[in-house]
């Protein structure tokens, strides 16, 4: 197998579900079997990729088309890049089996499994990308694809109202991103990733030799212009008001997915230019601080609207745009401590999130309602999915044994080499999201249904199982992960997540991966 | 003057891209953010052009031929890169055009108005 192959498995099948699903009548089962078919290789192939990037000692390249570098667009995957695109994997993986049954009255499914498939396909090409105008592409194909599926219900004019406010917001600031581009194209003269950063650093490199202008401030540009799409994409601050609207109104497989890993595509991509392709930037001192700020705002302010919300799909978006703060507080830090804990954390939060989502979905699933008021009492006939809701705010607020404790821990270290007062942040907020989710659980277990058109058939309905059981076990399969990655995280982090930081932060041997490769193909030629 | 020109055509497409968000951000009708996206997402495809183009005369097409030298080449050619980028750009503002008018539909189907002031009301500023 080859590297390239992998985000063109999920590319390739959802290119052809909507003809199978023709041809077929738009028969169920044959679209299900389909799509998981097609979600089960993905995650197999990210699997045959973790095991290869992690037993090979540098970044992997692979040319499309095998055009190499500077000319053409290549990919290259390093222990960072496999660690995302195999959580990314899994997690779609599990949405796809859970959205089988949270689906089952929808019509068009054939399409929400196409636009699945596509989400897939741009966050693993993100992921995996060594190109900086492919980062924009698969920007807008993880886009396009999320802002079909925050509309799926279009019948509802929450969700309708959310796609397009997200759809606008996201494409405003991808268009920015592509402006940015145009700047850091200007001075460099290349767009490629490894040969940007052996630009940066001095360093010559085959065939695109010199630079025009002025590089520093072609790059501070390129930063204000990159960190203002982040903004938005990301749900940082000032740009998080569309993710409460299209998180809330999307379908909960595909809420956990955005939550858990789309808004993780922004940050990301400011985590590999600010922590490889553009290590030590001149002016990065104050970029600092405006990420530290922005980061600290974000989670100041969303952890004290999760306490007033009265829907429980917007309490539980407003948490990720709390950890999305935390997230960019730690890349503010520059330390290699800083991005350990923020690929730790990226991990875990998706786990954790997706984990919430799908299981406040079983509820939703069962009551039709995401008002907290009309939810109350659910939680003693769902016995099970209660216990794992809890697992996973438990987790979410950072309780010891569990994951996101540990990664939690790891930013409030690296926050405390900056300040003491911007690392209490940390502990401040997850005070105020406990007292959220405390609330939340408090009523889900103890409230009293409220009168409504649900009571009726409730009285003689109290002795039947409500439990849905695919929906128990994909949550226990994510309540398990949440546990392991717990209790074994200093076994994992120095496994795995400790050498993902320092490679990402080996700018040399990423650049050199994609030199040696191009210089052999042009000396070949001549 | 051909700088002076350049400058001039340089202003006005970043005041483009500044008029397209300021538009998206503040009009309320749902089609009228969509032009103002369109407008912003031109602008910047333009600059784009105009980052690869060479104002000299004759230009060449950016094919190599032998009677030429690779100097002179380089010098005269318009750089194919930025429209290549452009073009990639230009197929996905189309897509997003489209899928961004099918929610635009869809809202005047639920609501009769394609105006984001009419359905905030409707649905009664929940939330935030």
């Amino acid at each position: 197998m080859e590297v390239g192959i992998v985000p063109i498995i999920p590319l390739g099948f959802a290119f052809f579900l909507p003809f199978i699903a023709f041809i077929t009548g738009r028969r169920r089962g044959v679209v299900i079997a389909y799509s998981l078919v097609g979600l089960l290789a993905t995650f197999i192939s990210a699997l045959w990729l973790f095991n290869e990037v992690y037993s090979s000692n540098g970044p992997l390249v692979y040319a499309l088309g095998n055009w190499i570098a500077p000319i053409g667009i290549v990919l290259e995957v390093d222990l960072m890049g496999a660690i995302l695109v195999l959580l990314t994997a899994f997690l779609f993986l599990m949405a796809g089996i859970y959205a089988v049954e949270y689906l089952s009255h929808d019509h068009g499914i054939e399409f929400f499994y196409t636009s699945l498939l596509g989400l897939e396909a741009g966050l693993i090409g993100l992921f995996m990308t060594g190109d900086a105008f492919n980062t924009f592409v698969m920007l807008e194909v993880t886009g396009a694809s999320a802002y079909a599926l925050v509309g799926f219900y279009r019948s509802r004019s929450e969700a309708v109202e959310g796609a397009f406010k997200y759809g606008i917001s996201g494409a405003t600031a991808t268009t920015l991103y592509f402006l940015a581009l145009g700047f850091i194209y200007a001075s460099f003269g290349t767009l490629n990733m490894a040969d940007l950063s052996a630009k940066f650093h001095g360093i010559s490199f085959p065939v695109t030799t010199k630079l025009f202008g002025e590089p520093t401030l072609a790059l501070a540009i390129f930063f204000a212009l990159t960190l203002s799409m982040v903004i938005v994409k990301s749900a940082i601050f000032p740009g998080h008001y569309w993710l409460p609207y299209a998180h809330s109104a999307a379908p909960s497989p595909v809420s956990a997915l955005l939550s858990g890993l789309v808004v993780s595509g922004g940050v990301y991509l400011l985590a590999r230019y600010l922590y490889t392709v553009f290590y030590s930037l001149p002016f990065w001192k104050t970029l600092s601080v405006v990420l530290l700020t922005l980061g600290a705002a974000s989670a100041l302010l969303s952890s004290i609207m999760m306490v007033v919300q009265k829907d429980v799909k917007r309490l539980v978006a407003y948490s990720t745009i709390l950890h999305m703060g935390y997230l960019v507080m730690a890349l503010g830090v520059g330390t290699q401590l800083a991005l350990t804990a923020f690929l730790y954390h990226t991990v875990n939060h998706a786990i954790a999130k997706g984990m919430l989502f799908l299981t406040v979905g079983a509820f939703i699933h069962h009551a039709g309602t995401r008002k907290i008021d009309e939810l109350a009492g659910i939680g003693k006939k769902m016995p099970l999915t209660t216990a794992l809701f809890a697992l996973a705010t438990l987790s979410l607020i950072g309780v010891p044994p569990l994951n996101v404790f540990f990664s939690k821990m790891l930013i409030f270290n690296a926050l405390l080499q900056v300040s003491p007062l911007v690392a209490s942040v940390v502990v401040i907020t997850s005070a105020i999201a406990a007292w959220a989710y405390f609330r939340l659980f408090i009523t889900l277990w103890r409230g009293k249904p409220v009168e409504g058109h649900h009571h009726g058939h409730d009285e003689h309905e109290e002795p039947e199982r409500h439990e849905v059981p695919l929906f128990v076990a994909v949550n226990l399969v994510l309540g398990i992960l949440v546990v392991i990655l717990g209790v074994l995280a200093p076994v994992i982090i120095d496994k795995f997540f400790h050498p993902a930081a320092v490679q990402a932060m080996e700018w040399q041997s990423y650049f050199d991966a994609v030199k040696r490769l191009a210089e052999a193909t042009f000396s070949a030629l001549g | 003057m051909i700088d002076l020109l350049l400058a001039y055509i340089t202003l006005t497409l970043f005041g483009m891209v500044l008029l397209g968000i300021y538009g998206v951000v503040t009009r309320s009708n749902l089609i009228k953010k969509i032009i103002m996206l369109n407008i912003m997402g031109d602008a910047v495809n333009m600059l784009f052009i105009l980052i690869g183009y060479r104002i000299v005369f004759p230009v060449f097409p950016p094919i190599y031929e032998e009677h030429i030298t690779f100097e002179e080449f380089l010098s005269r050619a318009v750089d194919p890169t930025p429209q290549a980028l452009v073009l990639t750009a230009i197929v996905i503002g189309m897509a997003m055009n489209i899928l961004l008018a099918t929610y635009a539909i869809q809202f005047y189907r639920l609501h009769g108005t394609v105006d984001a002031r009419d359905i905030a009301e409707i649905i009664g500023g929940e939330g935030e």
